[in-house]
């Protein structure tokens, strides 16, 4: 791995360095990288696609357009790091690399040199010395790493927001934020505990906090992305939004139990049309449609300056109360009951009751402010209208 | 049939013919190719279970503007047999795990034929997109689309088995076959009906009518159109009450055939003839007729009874007691004193709506021979 030039990215504040690397050596790299990062993309399947043209080629010795990769340090090199500091921060760290650009044409090289190796072909040291250029963008923060792989996407095979923001949080399912456990989807376990949240509900929750849309589309329009990220930097200077948001939910979470005092569902009592939503409020609150609603509202209240950030709701879960709290959760499912039974799509019409509840609940100007009981019926009347 | 793929590029739009189903421990998914290997993956999200032929099923698309929630799943019976056909739901079944019949063993085999029919029997044209997206089976049919899928192995044992002869049944029920761009206007007196079948989970048992709908146009024309474009009471009861006038005609004609031979054949005089034919023409004893041709439900006859007499007896009006003396008695307040009913909105709209049912009911039970009908009309 050579250091070919260096060039600082003064739009997402990085460094960006050109490497030379040979086949081999980012061979192994990609391995690492691949193993490391379960939410990159798939890979575009069809025997008879560009990739296999491309494998030929590079048999040949061709050129390929730079890989683009991006490593997220803490501490930022600077531009006049020496080469060899900054090789070595890469080596140090491979187990961080993202790639931003180029993940077809790492999985063809990668299918290449299996296939040299499976049939033991003459060519194999040759082509595994043929050089490769990699651009890596080095002290990049989450949401940079957001900006970049959209605007390089430009023009090829998108991919949806929510699918990008699960790949660059990922890591945060190894860290332990606050004591929450994120569960991953493979680990095939429910959320039974205060504190533990399904990996991908809380991306569904942060990324409707993102483009306040509580619908959770999977929107790969470059635009709508971009103008949801810029709104989003003015936020995110020198703070991490999807840890506050976690934070922010999970002291939610953890008042409503607090307040709840081991309420669960009186079955006998409570006639429902189905299932019930959750038989008490861990298994409310830890689905996907509240984090949604949650998520939503947080955002619409930030446009609407009804709080400075994310983090200032803590203060107003903080002092919730409820003297009729049984009461007010019985209502809330027999509510969603209702919704269930009438709605042509049930998950989307329950985020959308969450995301109403929310912003009663938080909306200063609401007349549900910091009322639970009447947050849940001021919501389902909204829903009616909106839904009738 | 295909999916089918327009290129705006080029004129070769692609046609993806292939199907396969793909399990993967996370996840599932149908598999479309077009002769060059290229792909489209269509996602399945319901619980799989791919047991079944499904081949051995038979597809048909609803429309119902009152059970068209996600959870308004229900099971088809019909009267000639005692075992299940099949099943009527959303499509949107097909692409959520949130309603209240994700572990349903039987209907999750039914999910599975449903969704592979809906990829591989019909063609349906896509917009140019991302081959690379994974798509969900509404993002290629209309996620108000209601699907009935029922077992050939069941159906082919009733006798003489038609799905059309059925229609009226279904329409009992607010389901109307699935007509392209063709919007629906709900009538607001359905709602108890509506509730009563979510809350206790009523299976749809189908009646094959004796009615043959196929064969009157006129009749066909109203559960394919006229009926389902209005929600205005008025209309709706002329649209219904044509029947009633077309059913007495054909009365009128048998009669009118059988005095005309006895005449001829000198069984009867001139005058006898006369006065036979005047008799014949009375629509209050015409009507009457109609209604022995069929039956119609103790219930159905109470709540017909009920608002009718809340209604003559608001207006200070005598009232007979036979169903057809008061159906009669209904069309002459409605064709010659509407004004003085103008103000009763709520009573005509529910009036009309047991009206309706009534119809259908006569149509199911019609004894008469169909033969004659179609004729006549």
């Amino acid at each position: 791995m050579i250091v070919r030039d260096r060039l600082y990215d003064n739009r997402i504040n990085s460094l960006n360095i050109l490497i030379e690397i040979d086949i081999e050596e980012y061979y192994s790299l990609s391995k690492d990288i691949l193993k490391n990062n379960e939410f990159q993309r798939r890979r575009v399947g069809s025997a008879s696609s560009i990739y296999n043209l491309l494998k030929t080629d590079l048999r040949q010795g061709c050129v390929i357009p730079p890989i683009v990769l991006a490593l997220a340090v803490e501490a930022r090199p600077k531009i006049d790091e020496t080469d060899d500091k900054l090789v070595q921060t890469i080596i140090d760290q491979k187990e961080k690399l993202i790639i931003l650009d180029g993940l077809q044409r790492t999985y063809t090289i990668r299918d290449l040199i299996n296939e040299l190796n499976e049939r033991n072909d003459p060519d194999t040291n040759k082509v595994l010395k043929n050089k490769l250029r990699v651009e890596i963008y080095l002290g990049i923060n989450k949401l940079g790493i957001l900006y970049r792989m959209l605007t390089l996407n430009t023009g090829q095979t998108p991919m949806s927001s929510r699918h990008q923001i699960e790949m660059i949080y990922s890591d945060y399912i190894r860290e332990n934020i606050n004591g929450i456990t994120l569960l991953k989807e493979v680990d095939d376990q429910a959320p039974n505990n205060l504190g533990e949240y399904k990996f991908k509900d809380i991306i569904d929750g942060f990324s409707s906090y993102l483009d306040r849309d509580y619908l959770g589309l999977d929107r790969t329009d470059i635009l709508d992305n971009i103008k949801s990220l810029e709104k989003l930097s003015i936020e995110n200077q020198d703070k991490d939004l999807f840890k506050d948001f976690l934070i922010t939910y999970d002291a939610f979470v953890k008042k409503m139990d607090q307040l709840s005092d081991g309420w669960s569902l009186d079955e006998k009592n409570i006639r429902l049309t189905g299932q019930a939503f959750g038989k008490n409020t861990l298994k409310i609150f830890n689905k996907s449609q509240a984090m949604t609603g949650f998520g939503s509202a947080l955002g619409k209240l930030l446009d609407f300056k009804l709080i400075d950030e994310v983090k200032d709701v803590i203060g107003l879960i903080n002092g919730l109360e409820d003297a009729n709290i049984t009461q007010d959760l019985d209502v809330l499912i027999t509510k969603l009951d209702e919704v269930r039974s009438k709605a042509k799509k049930i998950g989307n019409d329950q985020r959308m009751y969450f995301h109403f509840f929310f912003r009663e609940l938080f909306d200063k100007k609401s007349d549900g402010y910091l009322d639970i009981g009447k947050s849940i019926n001021e919501a389902f009347s909204q829903y009616e209208r909106k839904t009738q | 049939m295909s999916l089918k793929l327009l290129s705006p590029l080029s004129n070769s739009d692609k046609i993806f013919e292939t199907i396969a189903f793909i399990e993967e421990r996370q996840k599932s998914y149908f598999l479309l190719s077009d002769s060059s290997g290229e792909e489209i993956r269509i996602k399945y999200i319901p619980l799989v279970d791919a047991s079944w032929d499904p081949t051995r099923f038979d597809l048909f698309f609803l429309d119902n503007p009152y059970l068209n929630a996600e959870n308004d799943v229900f099971q088809v019976y019909c009267d000639e047999k005692k075992e299940r056909l099949g099943w009527i739901f959303p499509i949107t079944v097909l692409i959520s795990n949130d309603n209240d019949f994700s572990d349903n063993r039987n209907l999750n085999r039914y999910k599975y034929v449903a969704q592979y029919k809906l990829l591989n029997d019909y063609a349906k044209i896509l917009k140019p997109t991302d081959v690379n997206t994974d798509l969900l089976i509404t993002d290629i049919y209309n996620d108000s689309t209601l699907i009935c899928i029922l077992s050939r192995d069941t159906i082919e044992t009733i006798n003489d088995f038609n799905f059309n002869n059925y229609r009226l049944s279904l329409y009992k029920y607010g389901y109307s076959i699935f007509q392209e761009d063709f919007i629906r206007k709900p009538v607001l007196a359905k709602n108890d009906f509506v509730d009563e079948m979510r809350r206790q989970r009523l299976r749809i048992n189908l009646k094959k009518a004796k009615f043959n709908i196929s064969s009157n146009k006129y009749v066909e024309s109203l559960f394919i159109k006229h009926l389902l474009k209005t929600d205005d009471s008025l209309v709706r009861f002329i649209f219904l009450y044509q029947i009633i006038e077309q059913l007495m005609e054909d009365e009128f004609n048998d009669l009118f055939e059988n005095y005309l031979n006895d005449y001829t054949s000198k069984k009867i005089t001139k005058n006898d003839f006369k006065e036979y034919i005047n008799t014949a023409s009375k629509e209050r004893d015409l009507i009457k007729s109609v209604f022995n041709n069929t039956t119609i439900s103790i219930e159905l006859q109470r709540e017909f009874e009920e608002a009718f007499s809340n209604l003559f007896d608001s207006l200070d009006y005598k009232t007979r007691s036979s169903l057809p003396d008061r159906i009669y008695d209904f069309r002459n307040l409605v064709t010659h004193s509407y004004r003085n009913v103008i103000d009763k909105e709520t009573i005509i709209t529910e009036l009309v709506q047991i009206f309706e049912d009534i119809i259908i009911y006569a149509l199911i039970n019609y004894n008469k021979n169909p033969i004659a009908l179609a004729e006549a009309s």
